[in-house]
């Protein structure tokens, strides 16, 4: 039997059991029902919602998509290039490897199937963001197309393209050089995007629209792959030109040059990829047992001393206490509020005409975000030790102990995102005095209800169906709060008002989340 | 059956094996012991060709390590047993036969698979699987190969008593067959029932490469004594 053949064997039978492991599994089946009924229902309602927008107003949009795409492949292509991106799994480290196989046909067969994997993640993703272009734009199928066929291309060039890089500067032994000529090929097409955007500065003016058009400006599209593979993906939006097919030919040819690079190097590269397999394995496990990597920025203070003056559940908070105060400016005071005060200097000399309303945005947006990282909170991470039950407490002491910290802190960040705003616009409303206490109750309540779906399904799918779980946490549990402010502000006409009786709705809340800690620390302890 | 000559490992700035000799003759077992950080896995993994050397060359049965030839002369257990998720106990031995062209896999697994209490796991997936059965899975696609030289790298960890025992006992049927084996493990207990020959490493080197017998007729003492008094930081 050839190696081909035992390798796509092997894969055969992986790709069946996924199916039968998944068929054995009516829970999850369930969740993944719910899921894809979901994601129809979004397909569906971008195409309703869109359909009778006409082109002009749509001007804007095609700017923030092709500003917006161009910064994704950007990063993205960063961060892949950064290190050698193609992994395999320890599994295949420890049987495949060793194994008396040619180490070039693994490789091949390795690349071999990403190709259907891209262009079913490159379907998945696009059939929402094509649902909502084809209802605003006038988009054909051939555009369409040329669209999923730049996306796949992107993700099919960068993996191979990494490990060509890595595998050459190993053999080479110029590592440090490598990751360097990469910083410095980003910072120079960083550069370039600065000097587009002041560009647009000085014949437009300053603002968010000049922005927008300085990193979508057609100079970027002459960059190889992130520029050629933006303009194959605007295709739905932007229509199909000439250029489109030159982009696609030239990814096309660039795909099939790197894969016969790829194979030439791939006679000796088992080390050069096992050291990101393990550090793969162990995000997998990590992220299974519901240990995820926070993406905050972080100080390294050595000597840091804290009080010890707490005792049982107060030990959690001393412990966030001293990690806080070794890894942010201080126990209260974080990146996140400097960031704060960033969106609300940002809302002043970007939004024109809004300054009456530009604080309730900022505290929004502010709020929005932490709504949607609320799953991954210091209280999940908690959660998932065992000296957390062990603690000698109430489970609703050692709830309150773990999420102080965090409401102190957003409250603190609230009421920077105030005092900087009335500074900045020598504006000043009522509303204002409550608005930190009414944001930093809802933010109480997400908190307290986002942990509550760890209960019900494993960390890995709790991760993986993350986007259901917010719809359905928008509608449980956010919902309640969103029509009594709605209701009061109606009657009212009053901000304040409407502000207080949310709070009082959301302080409700919070605290029948507190009273079920009980029960719910059984489920967890059991889990 | 193998020749490890002069090798060395260097990661970015650090030496993890240094210029390390030695020669392993068919039906030989050797134990490899040494403090953690001492170079042990790292030189397994250089034999085994998942590592490569900085210097110098390792030759199995004549053959160069990476080659295919040689590939199919050894099998490799490795130290963490990560198996596929979504493959059965059995379908990973059908894998393994298939890799290395075992004929007759389905009976000479049965053998393994009682001897691991494995067989009422077949079809059980990887990921279904506690450590210590990974563990005891791993060995059995290591045996299954029916290769001339046996790389285990930290063998015992994880496994009940029962299969350390019956690990043991088929190292020395291999033995018995003619199979060469190199073990590295911290259970000197093991090395001392099973291996004819000992290497200790530290920091990267061979400071000891001994038989058995010689080792306790020079220094009069247990493995373990040994072992600590060799290894005592100067």
């Amino acid at each position: 039997m050839s190696d081909y053949s035992i390798l796509l064997r092997l894969e055969k039978m992986l790709f069946i059991n996924y199916f039968k492991n998944l068929i054995r599994n009516p829970k999850r089946m369930i969740f993944y029902v719910l899921y894809i009924a979901f994601m129809a229902w979004v397909v569906v309602t971008n195409l309703g919602n869109f359909g009778n927008s006409s082109m002009a107003e749509m001007t804007n949009f095609r700017g923030y998509f092709s500003a917006g795409a161009f910064i994704m492949f950007f990063i993205m292509s960063f961060s892949m290039l950064k290190q050698s991106s193609l992994v395999f799994k320890m599994s295949d480290v420890n049987l495949l490897f060793p194994a008396p196989m040619d180490s070039r046909k693994i490789m091949m067969i390795t690349l071999l199937k990403k190709i259907p994997t891209y262009l079913l993640t490159s379907a998945f993703t696009l059939i929402f963001i094509l649902s909502m272009i084809v209802s605003m734009f006038e988009t054909t199928t051939l555009a369409i197309v040329m669209t999923g066929i730049g996306y796949t291309l992107l993700f099919l060039i960068l993996e191979p393209l990494s490990f060509c890089i890595f595998s050459i500067s190993t053999k080479l032994n110029i590592e440090d050089f490598r990751s360097k000529l990469i910083k410095w090929t980003y910072m120079l097409i960083g550069l370039l995007i600065l000097g587009l955007i002041g560009m647009e500065f000085m014949t437009d003016g300053f603002s968010v629209q000049s922005i927008v058009s300085g990193i979508g400006s057609k100079w970027l599209h002459y960059i190889p792959i992130i520029g050629w593979g933006k303009y194959l993906v605007m295709s739905a939006v932007d229509g199909v030109t000439t250029y489109t097919y030159l982009a696609l030919a030239g990814m096309s040819l660039l795909y099939i040059f790197i894969v016969l690079l790829t194979f030439y190097l791939s006679n000796d590269y088992y080390e050069d990829v096992m050291s990101m397999s393990e550090e793969r394995a162990k995000l997998v496990s990590d992220a299974k047992q519901g240990r995820t990597k926070s993406l905050n920025f972080h100080f390294k203070k050595k000597k840091v001393t804290m009080e010890d003056n707490t005792k049982y559940a107060g030990a959690l908070d001393w412990k966030r206490q001293l990690l806080l105060k070794r890894s942010d400016f201080s126990v209260y005071l974080s990146m996140e509020t400097l960031l704060c005060i960033l969106i609300v200097i940002g809302f002043k000399f970007f939004v024109e005409d809004a300054a009456e309303y530009s604080l309730y945005f900022a505290s929004g947006i502010y709020l929005y975000i932490k709504f949607l990282f609320s799953a991954q909170t210091q209280l999940d991470h908690e959660l998932k030790k065992p000296f957390f039950y062990l603690i000698p407490d109430s489970p609703m002491r050692k709830i309150f102990a773990t999420v102080k910290i965090d409401l102190r802190r957003f409250f603190i960040n609230m009421i920077a995102i105030v005092l900087v705003h009335v500074v900045l616009n020598q504006h000043f409303e009522s509303a204002y005095i409550i608005l930190p206490i009414a944001m930093t109750l809802f933010y109480s309540m997400t908190l307290f209800s986002s942990y509550m779906f760890n209960i019900f399904l494993p960390p890995e799918d709790v991760a993986r169906l993350a986007v259901l779980f917010k719809m359905l946490q928008t509608i449980v549990v956010l919902l309640p709060s969103f029509i009594v402010l709605m209701t009061i502000g109606i009657l009212t006409e009053n901000i304040f008002w409407a502000l207080a009786g949310s709070s009082i709705v959301n302080a409700i809340i919070s605290v029948v989340f507190l009273a079920l800690s009980e029960i719910m620390f059984e489920r967890l302890e059991l889990k | 059956m193998l020749k490890v000559e002069k090798v060395s490992k260097k990661f970015k700035k650090v030496q993890a094996v240094k210029n390390i000799s030695f020669e392993m003759g068919t039906g030989e077992i050797v134990g490899i012991l040494g403090p953690n950080g001492a170079g042990k896995s790292t030189t397994i993994k250089m034999i085994a060709g998942l590592l490569r050397t900085t210097e110098g060359d390792i030759t199995i049965d004549g053959h160069m390590n990476k080659s295919i030839y040689a590939k199919k002369k050894f099998a490799y257990i490795p130290e963490f047993p990560e198996m596929y998720d979504l493959l059965s106990v059995d379908e990973h031995m059908r894998f393994i036969a298939q890799a290395y062209n075992v004929d007759s896999w389905e009976e000479k697994m049965v053998p393994y698979f009682e001897r691991f209490d494995l067989l009422d796991k077949r079809d059980k997936l990887g990921k279904e699987l506690s450590k210590g059965m990974k563990q005891k899975l791993s060995i059995c696609c290591g045996l299954l190969t029916q290769a001339d030289l046996y790389l285990f790298d930290e063998p015992m960890i994880g496994l009940d008593p029962k299969a350390i025992r019956e690990t043991k006992k088929i190292m020395k049927e291999l033995k018995e067959e003619g199979k060469t084996i190199l073990i590295s493990t911290h259970l000197l207990d093991s090395i001392e029932q099973t291996c004819d020959r000992v290497l200790v490493m530290k920091a990267g080197e061979i400071i000891v490469d001994s038989s058995m017998d010689d080792l306790k007729a020079h220094h009069d003492a247990s493995l373990e004594d040994i072992f600590l008094e060799v290894t005592e930081d100067e």
